[in-house]
């Protein structure tokens, strides 16, 4: 179901709830717009469960990495002031319960997590070639930009494979080139000019203009509940705006 | 923004380009995820791939210095953006407001100087621009705003060190390499070297 609602009016959906988020502090309805979209995954579309964890994984190191943060540098925080009164010989769970930035640390968490469960409700239901069909009808995005990207988007594996082929064709010449050496990106680099060149000639060689008229094999459309599922959403979020106070 | 005067050969450049940078960007996220770690006791895991951040500028930085156009930098990271998301990065379409932010730096600094000057200095600036503009987006849509304003100072100078090195100069002399190359024939990068040899 998640799958054929349509990318764009999705991304949008998404983008509006992430701006309102923004505007709020609010741990509990950030929970729960995560609690939401995880659930709409479970049972509303095809992805399979290891899928979700393996993508929600980083987030949720990257949500503790900022909780912490938030535990020890909230702005006008008490960290200082409760080092002095001598707690010190508190156990660190109770020191940290005790202070104020604990509610900051959660605010600041739990709205990465929020922003990150409505960025995998979308990345995990949406299909690359659809997304791109649909930024083509609905956002106008000309067909130069929409194929460009899908050319570059399926390249990206054998990109991957060069990449390695070229660090391990340096190592086989005894030239030291580390992970953040530019040696091997610069190999990359002709590499990706020569095939922006020959892709763009097999392109126009197959008769692709960017510029004149062409049918579509699918054409995305906006439906009723398109917009019905994007009010859904964004609607729940004002009221949880308005109603929660945590 | 004229999209008219791109040919299809420029936008493959730069989205294979971008593919290409979000490659080497994976990487270094690995030393970024060793450095996540051992600063996460100490409050600072954020700091951990501040100074892989001038990484994510590349594709806008590369592609105005390359096409030298209006619009380049920031239809260059804009189409990053998409790229990004339709690899399944777990902020999904939030990556294209970010990609919007990243292309506004150049392409500000860049619109000043009428799109005419494109030495060491400019792109410099771009870097500082680009840092202080993805910080400002941090403050309100990441809620950095409620972390104390030291912190913040530290990341902002990671990230505007990260950024003068990524796109200050490497990428730069990533450009003009590629021209010594000969490989960019046709582009504006190429012919603006040409020029200078003939003054």
């Amino acid at each position: 179901m998640l799958e054929r609602w349509n990318p764009t009016v999705k991304a949008f959906t998404v983008l509006i709830c992430v701006i309102l988020l923004s505007f709020e502090y609010l741990v509990s309805l950030n929970l729960l717009v995560l609690a939401v979209c995880l659930l709409l995954l479970m049972f509303c579309s095809r992805v399979s469960l290891k899928k979700i964890g393996v993508i929600l994984l980083p987030a949720c190191i990257a949500a503790f990495g900022l909780f912490v943060t938030g535990l020890y540098y909230a702005r006008g925080g008490s960290t200082q002031t409760m080092d002095l009164s001598s707690l010190s010989a508190m156990p660190y769970s109770v020191r940290a319960a005790l202070s104020q930035n604990l509610y900051t640390a959660l605010q600041l968490a739990t709205r990465l997590l929020a922003y990150a469960g409505l960025g995998i409700l979308f990345a995990l239901s949406t299909e690359g070639d659809f997304f791109i069909a649909s930024l083509l009808h609905q956002c106008h995005l000309p067909p130069k930009f929409a194929y460009g990207i899908l050319a570059a988007f399926h390249l990206m594996p054998g990109m991957a494979r060069e990449y390695a082929q070229v660090r391990t064709a340096f190592a086989a010449r005894g030239l030291k080139a580390g992970p953040l050496s530019m040696k091997p990106v610069f190999t990359m680099l002709v590499n990706s000019v020569r095939w922006s060149e020959s892709i763009a000639m097999a392109m126009e060689s197959k008769g692709f203009c960017g510029d004149a008229p062409r049918t579509y094999y699918t054409v995305p459309r906006v439906h009723w509940y398109d917009l019905a599922a994007a009010a859904l959403m964004v609607g729940g979020v004002v009221l949880g705006m308005l109603f929660l106070k945590y | 923004m004229n999209t008219k005067n791109w040919k299809l050969k420029d936008v493959l450049l730069i989205a294979i380009s971008a593919v290409l940078f979000g490659v080497v960007y994976l990487g270094c996220t690995y030393i970024g995820g060793v450095l996540y770690g051992m600063l996460t006791p100490f409050g600072m895991a954020s700091l951990g791939y501040e100074p892989f951040y001038g990484i994510y500028f590349m594709a806008g930085a590369f592609g105005i210095y390359v096409m030298r156009k209006p619009g380049t930098g920031l239809i260059a990271e804009l189409l990053a953006a998409v790229l990004e998301c339709l690899y399944g990065n777990y902020f999904g379409p939030i990556i294209i407001l970010s990609g919007l932010v990243q292309g506004l730096g150049f392409e500000l600094i860049i619109a000043l100087k009428h799109y005419k000057k494109f030495d060491r200095m400019t792109m410099i600036e771009g870097a500082v621009i680009c840092s202080v503009l993805t910080l400002i987006y941090n403050l309100f849509i990441s809620g950095y705003n409620k972390i104390a304003i030291p912190v913040l100072a530290i990341m902002l100078v990671v990230r505007i060190i990260s950024a003068i090195v990524f796109d200050g100069f490497i990428t730069p002399m990533l450009a003009d390499g590629l021209v010594k190359a000969g490989v960019l024939k046709g582009y504006a990068v190429a012919q603006a070297q040409d020029a200078d040899l003939e003054d």
